[in-house]
């Protein structure tokens, strides 16, 4: 098989590790090593006593290319499955199919084979019986599709398509002009990719596969509110948001200072930015000290004042009794929290505000970061020259970028947890930089956000209740590739989270690649989870109803997920203070570089303990069998004395 | 353990109150003296700053100045009950003089650089800096003192950390009796014949022979008694040859395949030798020793060159000692392409894809390779081990490791005295070849935790170690040096007697939980920058405002730890008679509780850093909490 297809047998190496109790000698050890490896067959053959540590060395060097599955599915649907169609989920269907059409793999050469376009996914079957090169794209992560050379095109593969993708690669496909296959594909793959475009409907809403665990239910904005203590003295859950009427990218369940009335509310709404005002995201379970978020108040270059939003500030400080002094960590670099004055907006100044010190942490804009993502892919993709490796990488600011956002979410958890003193985050509108700070900072304060469904309940409540724009940012079934309003700003908080597990590798219930599956559907458009800006669009789009929870299909396969070091008991810290310096700060490669073949993403230490931990269940299992086999014997020499 | 407070994970930061305290000189701890060393100087009332706290910061105690050590005793006292890895010679705050690379006299806005032989400015000495060999640094400050206590201080060491003759060094003094001398079984030390020999035969290797030609080192004084040629090469023909290469090092076979492929290193012919005559008719010889004959592949290492690795490492030890924390923000700033005008890692691929190349020709094309190199012993000795790394198993088990540097690096005739700079001369280059190579090993080991059963730990404190003059294994430049001078000291004691500088505890930490010895034979190394990493432990481990609290690889460490010492138990408990059951990875069961405990409390940089007992900051806010004072938009426009 073909490295391409790697992660489908990771998953079932998982699968059976995790499910059977295997036989002492019943481990994969088919190794694939890419050079050098004439001798590997001997190694197996030696005795050692370690030796049954299970080598497996083809798992501990592959990359989890995709996490997309790939299992063959009944089809449901009724339509006969042809021997060239891809494996289909349920609710996929076919719509186009060439023959002949060459894949230009950037690291194997050109291949031969069969390009198929359903409404999900484009797929590429080469012709090489042995070791078939697959690839396999759904069309969410497509952002654009380009034809290549015209009727005049000479030479071979001059002629043909390439489609260029979300999640870090390029697609080159070639054509045989006399064919004629390149109209049709061109047609399908835009109509399917860019659904929204041609007045479709996305592949979610198509899709309809069924799991055991239903995702929609992971969150639930009054028991999260209670687990965090609120209710309590100083907090009430207010509804009145109900109908989406104060603020449309709000949820409807808000926690906010108990003595706040309702007109409060009201005038507050109106001086914030999109009427996007302080509510709660996390309270301390001991200082009460809190994290509040909102957008940037409308205070303009006259200077504008509000008596009620400076008292709700206030009510903020006074619900925490420890301390006397609120920090307001305003995301932005001072010069743009400055400019945006001139636009209507700005920043609280420190006269008005009593007892609040105001801090710019300096993160840059949506703009600046879409620069850099793509400085990044021209790095690493498809190539990578080894020479120019650290400085194209300090020319990205990629890691940059990622170690300010770190830096901020630690000033926010410094002050919450040594200072006992509250918070409260913003930046223009309190949707990109905000969200990325708040979760950031949850998930350093209180480990269940560490646990997988805590994780998940994370980016349901800071991200998507709270109104990320993902369908803006990600641009899910729309052609206008260079749309302004795209921007990477969840992978960078996801790229953050990945810091974080990397300087704390068994504080994390999840791993990797769990991370690196919710990027993979924060494009696809498998999963309803994603889709849209806010949670009023949603349930007006009936997304509860109508889609899967990318979490039902993560809770339903728990396995692949789970961070084999992680240790679930009073060991664990409550508050991770990871090192926000550039000499801490990698580059995720297992995610950026994992198309290329050569680079070796999996983390072997993970394989290893796995292998260990493998061989501990497998030795419990035969002291299990030894004693019963035993305690049988006994019993029977008790029974026939004779 | 009821530290619940701890569990924060945050210092309280204290309103930062310098430390005041008189000390009474009757109370600090006094300095421990080996035997045989003496006093040259001391000085109470000294300052010792944290690093990266702009001197705001620091401890009061005692600088001492002896024959073989810096030391600075405070009357706090470190908590050595749970320390780890805490060394038998020297204390959390002391280092062996032959450590020190440079020492600088700092002003409030100068940094003079001091050698021996100038005389010291004029006015009192406020403050100095001591730049370590091991990427360490030692602030300390004398406004406290006497008018000339810096004065002394500084001329004691500027006459004691240079010294001119090897004689001069602290292991010709050292009194204490050497009685452990029972390491040596398992590991060959190839200052033998027998232990070539056992080499050829392990190998398996075809065709080469032992030649006694350099008896009494007569033909070649910097090469070992024992060298391994080709059989048609006589004794005759090699004290010939010996004279047209540069070092007198002629081709000599240091490993070899059973299919007959075999690694030779060698010198440059003399500078004053036109024509390769003498060097083909050498190269026929191990074409022949070949069983087919086949034409051997020459590999010239003459890049990286000495001079430049020591410019590198210069540059990277500026990115490991920042001394302000302006200095250390700026340099935060940038520091991919800071890290990549060092060169350091260019080099670090440069010796791996040479070595990279050399196995692929040993093993692929079952062809006989030779590294060329100018003298012979530098270069050649990092990419001959690594090429044996990559292919040979055996190397990559705690034995077979030091047997590797004994054969390779001590055998061969690294010039350590001079590379390390044990003893100053104009004549010399110093330069840290030998860190080049441990940096490459600990980039295999990151891409094959599996295969080796040292650990980085060891790594680090073999570079460490390399320094300390108590041990002649690194200390001189040649084998027919420490021929010389062995048979008048008796206390000479080698360095993998870890015992001399270690408890057991500690010695257990250099192994490698992970280590599987069935893993694969020939380990498919990447060698490209994008694949190798920054040394953490070993550049950063110093400074305490990059260790990550109750995190960092310590855990998967431990972890693992813990993990196989439940296995064994099993397997003893269930005496299932498999094979034996060994005490695999040097684990014992007991220590199964020891490795959650530490799991709760050890930092990142374990066992260094702040959990060696070396006292941490409280009261100054990290530096990392602090905005950058950088101009924001400047990220925008750097480099551009």
């Amino acid at each position: 098989m073909n490295r391409k297809s790697g992660s489908i047998e990771l998953l079932d190496l998982d699968n059976n590790t995790f499910n059977k109790s295997l036989p002492l000698d019943g481990f994969r050890t088919d190794s694939k090593s890419n050079l050098l490896n004439k001798q590997d067959a001997t190694s197996w053959g030696k005795t050692s006593p370690s030796k049954s540590y299970c080598s497996s060395s083809s798992t501990s060097t592959e990359n989890v290319v995709s996490t997309l599955e790939r299992k063959k599915v009944s089809n449901e649907s009724g339509i006969p499955s042809r021997p060239d169609d891809p494996p289909l989920l349920p609710g996929e269907k076919v719509t186009g199919q060439a023959r002949d059409v060459t894949y230009l793999c950037p690291y194997h050469g050109p291949a031969r084979g069969i390009l198929t376009v359903t409404n999900y996914k484009l797929f590429f079957k080469s012709a090489d019986k042995d070791t078939p090169n697959i690839i396999e794209v759904p069309l969410g992560v497509v952002s654009r599709i380009e034809k290549v050379g015209g009727a005049s095109s000479r030479g071979e593969n001059a002629y043909g398509i390439e489609v260029f993708c979300k999640d870090m690669r390029n697609l080159r496909f070639a054509h045989k002009q006399e064919n004629h296959s390149r109209r049709n594909v061109f047609e399908k793959l835009q109509t399917y990719a860019f659904p929204l475009s041609h007045k479709m409907n996305l592949f979610s809403f198509e899709y309809s596969e069924t799991f055991p665990e239903n995702g929609w239910a992971v969150y639930e904005p009054i028991a999260e509110l209670k687990r965090m203590g609120v209710n309590n003295d100083m907090w009430k859950i207010s509804k009145i948001n109900e109908h989406y009427e104060i603020c449309d990218s709000y949820p409807t369940v808000w926690a906010i200072p108990s003595q706040v009335t309702d007109d409060d509310i009201k005038a507050v709404a109106n001086f914030r930015s999109r009427g996007r005002i302080p509510v709660l995201s996390w309270i301390h379970p001991e200082s009460q000290a809190t994290i509040t978020r909102c957008s940037q108040p409308l205070v303009g270059v006259s200077g504008k004042r509000c008596k009620e939003d400076e008292r709700y500030v206030q009510l903020i400080m006074d619900a925490n009794a420890q301390s006397h002094k609120l920090f307001i960590m305003d995301a932005r670099p001072s010069a743009n929290a400055m400019a945006n004055k001139a636009k209507g907006g700005g920043y609280e100044s420190e006269d008005a505000y009593q007892n609040a010190e105001l801090v710019f942490l300096d993160i840059h804009n949506i703009h600046v970061m879409r620069e850099s993502l793509r400085k990044l892919k021209e790095l690493c993709y498809p190539n990578i020259h080894e020479e120019k490796w650290l400085f194209g990488l300090e020319s990205t600011y990629w890691l940059k970028h990622i170690k300010c956002i770190l830096a901020g979410a630690l000033r926010i958890v410094d002050k919450v947890e040594s200072h006992k003193t509250s918070v409260l985050v913003h930046c223009s509108d309190g949707w990109d930089r905000t969200a990325q700070l708040t979760a950031l900072s949850m998930l350093l304060l209180d480990p269940y956000y560490r646990t997988i469904k805590g994780f998940e309940v994370l980016i349901e409540k800071e991200w998507l209740s709270f109104g990320h724009k993902f369908q803006q940012r990600i641009g899910h079934g729309d052609d206008h590739h260079s749309d302004a309003d795209r921007s990477p700003v969840f992978l960078q908080f996801v790229d953050c989270v990945w810091q974080i597990t990397q300087q704390f590798p068994n504080a994390f219930e999840f791993n990797d690649y769990f991370l690196i599956t919710i990027l993979d559907h924060l494009y696809s458009c498998r999963f309803g989870t994603f889709l849209f800006n806010s949670e009023r669009e949603r349930v007006q789009e009936k997304v509860k109803e109508q889609t899967v929870s990318l979490w039902s299909y993560t809770n339903s396969n728990l396995n692949f997920c789970r961070n084999p070091l992680y240790w679930a008991n009073n060991l664990q810290q409550r508050v991770l203070i990871p090192i926000a310096s550039i000499r801490h700060i990698k580059l995720w490669k297992a995610y950026y570089c994992r198309w290329n073949p050569s680079m070796r993403t999996q983390d072997p230490v993970y394989q290893r303990i796995r292998e260990l931990l493998m061989l501990k269940g497998q030795l419990e299992h035969t002291v299990e069998e030894c004693k019963k086999e035993q305690q049988q014997r006994t019993q029977r020499s008790n029974v026939s004395p004779t | 353990m009821n530290d619940s407070k701890e569990n924060s994970g945050f210092k309280s930061y204290i309103a930062g109150e310098s430390e005041l305290e008189s000390i009474n000189l009757e109370d600090a701890q006094k300095t421990k003296f080996l035997e045989g060393e003496t006093l040259v100087d001391e000085e109470p009332n000294v300052l010792l700053y944290f690093p990266l706290t702009d001197r705001n910061k620091y401890l009061t105690g005692t600088l001492t100045v002896t024959t073989f050590k810096l030391s600075f005793v405070t009357f706090k006292e470190s908590s050595t009950s749970s320390s780890y890895l805490e060394n038998l010679l020297l204390g959390p705050n002391e280092v062996c003089l032959s450590c020190i690379d440079r020492i600088y006299q700092l002003g409030d806005r100068t940094k003079k650089k001091l050698m021996p032989g100038q005389s010291l400015p004029a006015g009192k000495i406020k403050d100095i800096l001591i730049v370590c060999k091991n990427m360490r640094s030692f602030e300390f400050g004398f406004r406290n003192c006497g008018k000339n206590g810096g004065r002394k201080i500084l001329n004691a060491l500027l006459h004691h950390v240079y010294p001119k003759r090897h004689s001069l060094l602290f292991c010709y003094d050292y009194r204490q009796p050497y009685v452990n001398e029972s390491i040596h079984k398992e590991a060959k030390l190839f200052r033998k014949s027998s232990d070539w020999e056992k080499e050829l035969k392990r190998t398996k290797c075809q065709n080469w022979r032992l030649s006694m030609a350099n008896c009494n080192f007569q033909i070649s004084p910097l090469l070992i008694e024992t060298m391994v040629i080709p059989q048609s090469v006589s004794d005759t023909i090699i004290k010939e040859a010996v004279e047209k290469f540069r070092n007198r090092f002629c081709p000599i076979w240091v490993w070899g395949t059973q299919n007959g492929a075999a690694l030779i290193r060698m010198a440059d012919l003399l500078p004053t030798i036109s024509d390769r005559t003498e060097e083909n008719k050498f190269l026929e010889h191990i074409r022949k020793s070949h069983p087919d004959k086949k034409q051997p592949r020459i590999i010239d290492l003459s890049w990286p060159t000495p001079k430049d690795i020591r410019i590198s490492y210069q540059k990277l030890r500026d990115l490991c000692i920042p001394e302000t924390t302006r200095s250390f923000k700026q340099q935060d700033f940038k520091f991919y392409g800071l890290l990549d005008g060092t060169k350091w890692l260019n080099y670090v691929s440069a010796c791996l894809s040479k070595a990279v190349e050399a196995a692929e020709y040993l093993n692929v094309h079952n062809s006989t390779v030779v590294l060329q190199e100018g003298t012979g012993q530098d270069l050649n000795c990092v990419v001959s081990s690594l090429t044996q790394l990559i292919l040979d198993p055996y190397s990559r088990t705690k034995f077979g490791f030091q047997s590797l540097i004994q054969k390779e690096w001590l055998a061969l005739g690294h010039p350590f005295a001079n590379r390390l700079g044990h003893v100053l001369s104009k004549e010399i280059e110093q330069s840290p070849i030998f860190l080049l190579f441990l940096d490459c090993v600990w980039q295999i080991i990151q891409q094959f935790p599996q295969a080796f059963q040292i650990n980085e730990t060891y790594l680090t404190t073999l570079w460490d170690s390399a320094h300390l003059t108590v041990f002649e294994t690194f200390l001189f430049n040649c084998e027919r040096d420490r021929f010389l001078v062995e048979s008048h000291s008796p206390n000479f004691r080698s360095l993998w007697d870890w015992k001399e500088q270690f408890a057991e505890k500690d010695i257990v930490l250099f192994c490698n939980p992970l280590y599987n010895d069935g893993y694969l034979d020939v380990l498919p190394v990447q060698s490209g920058l994008s694949c190798l990493d920054i040394w953490t432990q070993c550049y950063f481990r110093w400074l305490p405002d990059l260790e990550i609290p109750k995190g960092g690889k310590p855990q998967i460490d431990l972890f693992s730890r813990y993990l196989v010492s439940e296995i064994l138990q099993i397997r003893e408990d269930s005496q299932t008679r498999e094979n034996s059951i060994q005490r695999v990875n040097g684990q014992s069961k007991n220590n199964k509780e020891n490795y959650v405990e530490l799991m709760r409390k050890v930092n990142g940089f374990f066992p260094f850093g702040g959990n060696l007992g070396v006292i941490t900051i409280e009261g100054v806010e990290s530096v990392l909490l602090t905005g950058d004072n950088l101009d924001s938009q400047s990220i925008l426009n750097f480099n551009d």
